[in-house]
């Protein structure tokens, strides 16, 4: 029951993969630019924050057909705290950084962290 | 096996294995300690697998395709339906592939974590269609180290298996 030379190349190349993913979206969000959250349903674009000049917590609604969906957005993460569906994949997840993002599958909603590198955005565009 | 020469009976099997097959999709599911959101042991990768020794490719191919569309409408709803279809597309495809071109050399544990690893990327390229976002693609870091992990004891049992029963 040993693994073959063949099935370390491709333990070893998959791994080395994954951090090469890692470190490339680690780097291509650095720099001193404010953190935006954007918060999408579908591939519609629902609301974006932006994290560096939010003044205070905010507890989201997020309107959807498929049920309830509450989320946290504070300067030092975003998190979902509440959500209709049963497998609460979701909740499990809390992001800060640039590049980080949460999926909700089943209610198709997406809330990713990007920097923007221009100008500064208001607080909250809808 | 391959030839088919018993028909019914290797229909009959073969509906097992699909039913097999959903029912190690639905103890995934429960079996949800990964840290990692999305993140699964691919335990119906187990089933897939095997059926590629015992059955050839192409048959396994159906087994896990139907095995995908029965298992998420049975129990992961329709909006899971496109991502286990793809994924299960994917993830078959490439181990058929390897296992013909590669089997002795690279053993089943090689060949399980490369499907395991296509079974991710085709979900992730899934949900980048879903929300047109491209940023999502970071999300397969964290995936692919799961699927080298998830792959090796997947292969590990089916390797375990291919000892005991001889399907080869």
């Amino acid at each position: 029951m040993k693994l073959t030379k063949t099935d370390w190349v491709i333990i070893f190349f998959f791994l080395i993969l994954s951090f090469l993913i890692f470190l490339f979206f680690k780097f291509s969000f650095v720099g001193n630019s404010d953190r935006i959250l954007m918060i999408q349903t579908d591939s519609k674009l629902y609301a974006t924050y932006n994290l560096d000049l939010l003044k205070e917590n905010i507890e989201l609604d997020i309107d959807n057909p498929e049920g309830d969906f509450k989320i946290l957005v504070s300067k030092d993460k975003v998190c979902v705290l509440k959500s209709g569906c049963e497998d609460n994949i979701c909740k499990r997840n809390i992001i800060k950084n640039s590049g980080e993002s949460i999926v909700c599958v089943p209610f198709k909603i997406l809330l990713t962290i990007v920097s923007n590198k221009k100008n500064h955005v208001d607080s909250v565009a809808y | 096996m391959k030839n088919l020469k018993y028909k019914t009976k290797d229909y009959v099997i073969m509906a097992l294995m699909v039913s097999l097959g959903i029912v190690l999709q639905i103890v995934d599911n429960m079996l949800n300690f990964i840290a990692i959101p999305g993140g699964r042991l691919g335990l119906s990768n187990i089933v897939t697998l095997m059926n590629i020794f015992v059955f050839g490719g192409l048959n396994a191919f159906f087994i896990s395709l139907l095995r995908a569309m029965l298992g998420s409408l049975l129990y992961g709803g329709v909006s899971s339906l496109l991502y286990s279809f793809f994924g299960a597309l994917f993830s078959v495809l490439a181990m058929w592939i390897v296992k013909s071109f590669f089997y002795p050399k690279v053993s089943e544990i090689g060949i399980s974590v490369i499907g395991a690893f296509f079974h991710n990327f085709a979900q992730v390229l899934v949900a980048i269609a879903t929300f047109e976002n491209a940023s999502l693609f970071s999300y397969l870091a964290p995936l692919t180290v799961v699927s080298v992990f998830a792959g090796t004891f997947t292969g590990f049992q089916v390797k375990l298996l291919n000892n005991k029963f001889k399907l080869m």
